[in-house]
């Protein structure tokens, strides 16, 4: 099976079936990180407000989370979990940085990866299309967000909104899109 | 509003810091995480997927060396006891009772 055919197969599949393959699969537990990376970071964010270290302490929850996967009982949902990992380790992190304050590190660039979009040709001529169709006032914060990288702060500033205006038009620009390429799925 | 009642707005002021009393709620709150999740799309800007999928193999390999390490210093324990300086005394022993004999 091709690296691309096995990535689609994992994406079939829901958190728990993922959870219960990665004892054996490492790249069943790539398919979880792939999928909840950004809740990771943005949990730890929230708390550290420092987007390196809110990195490493994602990075950090991801690796303890796949030890501790054989107490995963599935009780709460995998996200829910994470969450909580996260919470722990930003609070953590925090409370050492009281305890021993370093130098502030600087923000890391932001970076867009087209290559690593793994859509076809005509998937992206679609999106596109669905794109291009939404209403002005959508389109332009998600272009920033999705095309640029920019934050939504920086966004609000650029656009002159307020943020909160801006989280939510990407957001009910996000659903739009969604609901358009639902036959993709 | 979602079914859980917490608005927009609510999880806003949360994650930005202001509204700390929800902690407890969204740690618990599917639907909330729901949104969070997709509010947070795209905040990450590094894949960790490589980095963490390195780092566990890593630690497997450690895990792995370790034990390998624990072996082996068990074999050469069970060396010593056996073929060791006071295995000599024993054997000397047990050869010298054998010929008294």
């Amino acid at each position: 099976m091709g690296l691309s055919e096995q990535k689609t197969e994992y994406a079939a599949l829901s958190d728990i079936e993922l959870v219960a393959a990665a004892g054996s699969d490492l790249d069943a537990f790539g398919e979880l990180i792939r999928r909840h990376q950004d809740f990771v970071y943005g949990a730890a964010l929230r708390i550290v407000r420092n987007p390196v270290m809110a990195q490493d302490i994602a990075q950090e929850v991801l690796v303890r989370a796949y030890r501790a996967l054989p107490g995963f009982r599935g009780k709460a949902q995998f996200r829910s979990w994470l969450y909580r990992i996260a919470t722990n380790l930003a609070l953590n992190a925090v409370q050492r940085r009281r305890e021993y304050p370093a130098e502030t590190l600087p923000e890391q660039p932001a970076r867009y990866d087209p290559a690593s979009d793994a859509v076809n040709q005509a998937l992206r001529e679609d999106l596109a299309a669905a794109i291009g169709d939404l209403p002005e006032k959508l389109k332009k914060p998600l272009a920033l967000r999705e095309y640029e990288g920019m934050s939504y702060q920086d966004i609000a500033d650029v656009l002159d909104l307020p943020i909160n205006t801006v989280r939510t038009r990407i957001l009910r620009a996000r659903r739009a899109l969604r609901e358009r390429m639902e036959e993709w799925r | 509003m979602r079914d859980c009642q917490t608005t927009d707005e609510r999880l806003f002021a949360f994650v930005d810091g202001i509204e700390p009393d929800l902690e407890a709620h969204v740690a618990d709150c599917d639907e909330c995480q729901e949104f969070l999740a997709e509010l947070w799309i795209g905040e990450l800007r590094t894949d960790l997927t490589t980095p963490v999928l390195r780092q566990i193999r890593f630690d497997e390999f450690l895990r792995e060396v370790g034990q390998l390490t624990a072996d082996v210093i068990g074999a050469l324990g069970r060396a010593l006891i056996e073929y060791g300086p006071g295995a000599d005394l024993d054997m000397d022993d047990d050869a010298r009772k054998s010929d008294e004999e």
